[in-house]
């Protein structure tokens, strides 16, 4: 059997990509290492009656057209001015009308054709996110980034802005899976993809762990862009000048979270956000343990009852400036808990009375996104949001290699919106033509 | 009011030397203020001193001549190394240490000068609005834009993996007190690249003592000089300049003023809004007895630099009002026994003891290659120079940087060249535009 369209991964991007396909008539299979869909949408019971979602509890908005395509159930926080929205939704219309515009090909077309304007949201490439004070805290929480660097405004597209009303980001995630389940995509769990097959000097179908193969007229890697240039084919299958940008393109996870049980409510109300202290970045970069990094303590079960049994309270924890590899050796258990003794002792300060109430703490750092969710560093972003890695510089959908599309967060479409990516891969792809 | 001048310089420093004389050229009454006991000479390496301004005023003939020229930059530590203008020699140089840096080097140094050759007019000759790639192919302006957003540390680290040769040109990188990591540091490489690229004396150049600022003091011709006259506030009208105030009391009337002080200076001065950037460069000028021998042949600018990453580090630190404890710095010989140390970033308010510890660190730093150092010192004289250039400013077409929001007031600091440095240029820029009001 022969598929239009195969999908390494069942994250938002992959499925908003599957049920976009399919919705089309096409025939799509999506293909799912973990034993669940939905990726980073995920809600974890932590301890017994307690749960959250361990990435993250927010994710950057489902734009409109994909919420309602999908028929996605979503609570939106309250968010972005409406200047910086009206810029990231031209921005991402402009990347996906460049993702349904066919390139042209030959020199004289190509010569021919009006030189790309700038991309909306540019003049953030130049901007400090410190001239947004109310919305820092929530884009510090689990970046490594430097609020009063130029450039740093730019992190502001990836703002959390959606979350699930009930149930956490699992919820959200199953109501993906469901969608494109629904549109008739096919959803395989526990088949991971570890090379990409080429057929006619194009993508033509996805060899599994399993040592299966699954054949396709075209591939969607959802993986960031290392994984999915550096992991999936063999050294010689790719030019060379692919290889150097995957290479070259810069990922740094830094997120650590924590999950509290806590058996009364906390007295804060409101997110509590505990900026770094003007040295987090050189930990960061020189792999030690920062002494006060960036914190954003969020009382979720506030917002959604069902994450804690009643009367008690689920809270998570996340932190920025973490390192994925320290220089002294791995993530001992020792070096885990003693991170979370340092943040816990930090809350205390701030809301006394914290600990007395703690019933359960899970620790996650960024190993763990990495292996729980394949990001190269455990990188929620999909590579870092520099200016030299956003907008126009970030890799659209196609590649060189055709019958190849890129849809994750690494992709252009990625950092402006859940799904975002997906759904341009997917334009991308029909508008190609599925031979 | 007892003295009226057609147009006043605040400052007798190279640039301010410079608008005198060619405003006196131009018949005009010109007073030269200066707050010290003699003209300013440079306290660092000139970068690119205009040629323009030496052949027009003719200093050559009145006695300027250089201890040093191209200035080559040089590597010490682990892995010593002169980078040079010739390219084979670099790449011979860099294979000691890996064959891909040397490999990489020719073909990055044609690229950065393809750029800078594309630039270089903008710098010099710029319209007065728009932005440098009009008229450019898809290309090019593909390239620029990617220089533009690119910080010089992934940019870099693209290209090379010898940690010295990184941190050597990111502390280039760190000119104007970029980050490495912000757009507009790349740019910075093309600057110094544009400043290169018209032969010897564009380069960076030290000229035998006095006679840079001797043959431009004779250059004054009808200007007037006056040192020991500190101007304590520049007296506005209806948003234009009727003059200065002096520290002895009395005031000078004046239609135009080129201040050769920083524009947060200036802009205080004249009792306007301003605001002073949080970092600094520092220059440490270090006198050393006369028999101190100074291991700097040929002559060179070092760098002292060993980690690529310690840019970044000292930077946060900068803006946390700390001093790093790697900091970054690079020295020149200025003259026999004179030694000039630039250190950045470095936090722009540093009091009496803080600077104190950044001499002390100075004195460190450059002791492994010369011991004796400290025993050997006279006198040290630590100056700050708040700077924080942006992408938009580097990209801002001269008179941009030149113009204040009062009418008359013109600026020609070592802060409205593109990046700060002394060339002359901006004094010349600003007695053109006073000369066409």
């Amino acid at each position: 059997m022969r598929y239009d369209a195969a999908i390494i991964g069942a994250g938002a991007d992959g499925l908003t990509a599957a049920a976009t396909l399919a919705k089309a008539g096409l025939k799509v299979v999506v293909l799912e290492r973990g034993a669940r869909a939905g990726g980073r949408l995920s809600t974890l019971e932590f301890h017994p009656g307690h749960f959250a979602s361990p990435y993250a509890d927010a994710v950057p908005e489902v734009p409109l057209a994909i919420a309602r395509a999908l028929g996605l159930d979503l609570r939106p926080v309250d968010g972005l001015p409406d200047g910086l929205r009206a810029t990231r939704d031209a921005a991402l219309a402009r990347a996906f009308s460049e993702a349904m515009e066919v390139p042209a090909t030959g020199a004289l077309a190509r010569w021919l054709a009006p030189p790309p304007g700038s991309w909306p949201g540019e003049d953030l490439a130049v901007a400090e996110l410190a001239a947004w004070p109310a919305l820092r805290s929530r884009v510090l929480a689990g970046r490594a980034l430097d609020p009063e660097l130029a450039g740093s405004a730019l992190a502001l597209f990836s703002l959390p802005l959606s979350e699930a009303v009930s149930g956490g980001l699992g919820a959200l995630g199953e109501d993906f899976a469901q969608a494109a389940e629904s549109a008739g995509a096919e959803i395989r769990l526990k088949r991971e993809a570890v090379e990409v097959v080429i057929a006619e000097a194009r993508a033509g179908g996805v060899a599994l762990a399993d040592g299966s193969r699954v054949m396709a007229k075209a591939v969607i890697s959802t993986l960031d862009l290392r994984q999915s240039l550096l992991s999936l084919f063999s050294r010689t299958t790719l030019p060379a000048h692919m290889l150097e940008e995957a290479r070259n393109w810069r990922m740094a996870g830094a997120t650590a979270r924590l999950l509290l049980a806590l058996r009364r409510p906390l007295r804060r109300e409101k997110p509590l956000f505990l900026p770094g202290d003007g040295a987090a970045g050189t930990a960061f970069r020189q792999g030690r343990m920062p002494a006060a990094p960036a914190l954003l303590l969020d009382p979720v079960s506030r917002r959604d009852p069902s994450l804690a049994p009643d009367g008690a309270a689920t809270v998570t924890v996340t932190l920025g400036a973490i390192p994925h590899r320290l220089f002294d050796g791995g993530w001992t258990p020792e070096k885990r808990t003693a991170l979370a003794a340092h943040a816990l002792a930090r809350i205390e300060k701030s809301v006394p009375g914290t600990l007395a109430i703690l019933t359960s703490v899970k620790i996650i750092v960024p190993p763990d996104m990495e292996s729980g969710l394949a990001a190269t560093a455990g990188d929620l972003d999909g590579g870092v949001l520099a200016p030299d890695q956003m907008l126009s510089l970030r890799p659209g959908p196609r590649t060189a290699l055709s019958g190849f599309y890129l849809g994750g967060r690494s992709a252009q479409a990625g950092p402006l919106g859940t799904g975002a990516a997906g759904f341009a891969a997917a334009a991308a792809l029909m508008a190609d033509g599925v031979r | 009011m007892s003295e009226r001048a057609a147009a006043l310089v605040i400052g007798a420093s190279v640039s301010g030397l410079t608008a005198a004389s060619y405003l006196a050229r131009a018949g005009l009454h010109i007073l030269v203020l200066e707050a010290g006991q003699a003209p300013r000479e440079p306290d660092g390496a000139l970068i690119a001193l205009d040629p323009r301004m030496v052949s027009e005023l003719g200093l050559t003939a009145s006695g300027l001549s250089f201890a040093a020229r191209d200035l080559p930059m040089a590597l010490g530590g682990d892995m010593p190394m002169v980078l040079g203008r010739d390219l084979y020699a670099a790449s011979a140089a860099l294979a000691k240490f890996s064959d891909a840096d040397a490999l990489a080097w020719p073909t990055w140094r044609r690229h950065l000068t393809a750029e800078a050759r594309r630039l270089r007019r903008w710098w010099w000759t710029a319209p007065d609005a728009g932005m440098p790639d009009i008229g450019w192919s898809t290309g090019a302006r593909e390239s620029f834009r990617r220089l533009c957003f690119s910080g010089a540390d992934a940019y870099l680290q693209a290209r090379f993996e010898t940690p010295a040769l990184l941190a050597a040109l990111l502390w280039d990188a760190g000119a104007g007190g970029f980050a490495v990591s912000e757009p507009g540091s790349v740019l910075t490489l093309v600057w110094r690249a544009a400043q290169e690229m018209g032969g010897l004396q564009e380069a960076a150049a030290i000229p035998h003592p006095g006679t840079l600022i001797g043959s431009l003091t004779r250059a004054l011709g009808m200007a007037q000089l006056r040192t020991k006259t500190r101007v304590t506030h520049i007296l506005t009208k209806s948003g234009g300049v009727t003059g200065v105030g002096l520290a002895d009391g009395s005031e000078i009337e004046a239609d135009h003023i080129v201040s050769t002080l920083s524009r947060a200076e200036t802009l205080g001065l004249a009792g306007l809004p301003h605001l002073t950037p949080a970092i600094a460069e520092a220059r440490i000028l270090l006198r050393v007895v006369p028999d101190f021998a100074v291991p700097d042949s040929p002559s060179a600018r070092h760098i002292l630099a060993a980690r690529p990453g310690m840019h970044a580090d000292a930077h946060e630190a900068a803006r946390a009002g700390r001093i790093a404890a790697e900091l970054p710095m690079e020295w020149v010989t200025m003259a026999p026994g004179v030694i000039s140390v630039t250190a950045r970033p470095v936090p722009a308010s540093l009091e009496g003891q803080e600077r104190l510890k950044l001499a002390a660190k100075a004195v460190l730093a450059l002791s492994p290659a010369m011991p004796g150092l400290a025993d050997a010192l006279i006198h040290v004289d630590v100056r700050l120079k708040p700077q924080r250039t942006r992408l938009a400013d580097l990209l801002a077409p001269p008179p941009s940087r030149l113009l204040t929001p009062i009418k008359g007031l013109i600026l020609a600091g070592e802060d409205a060249e593109p990046l700060p440095s002394i060339s002359g240029r901006a004094g010349r820029l600003a007695a053109r535009l006073v000369l066409s009001s």
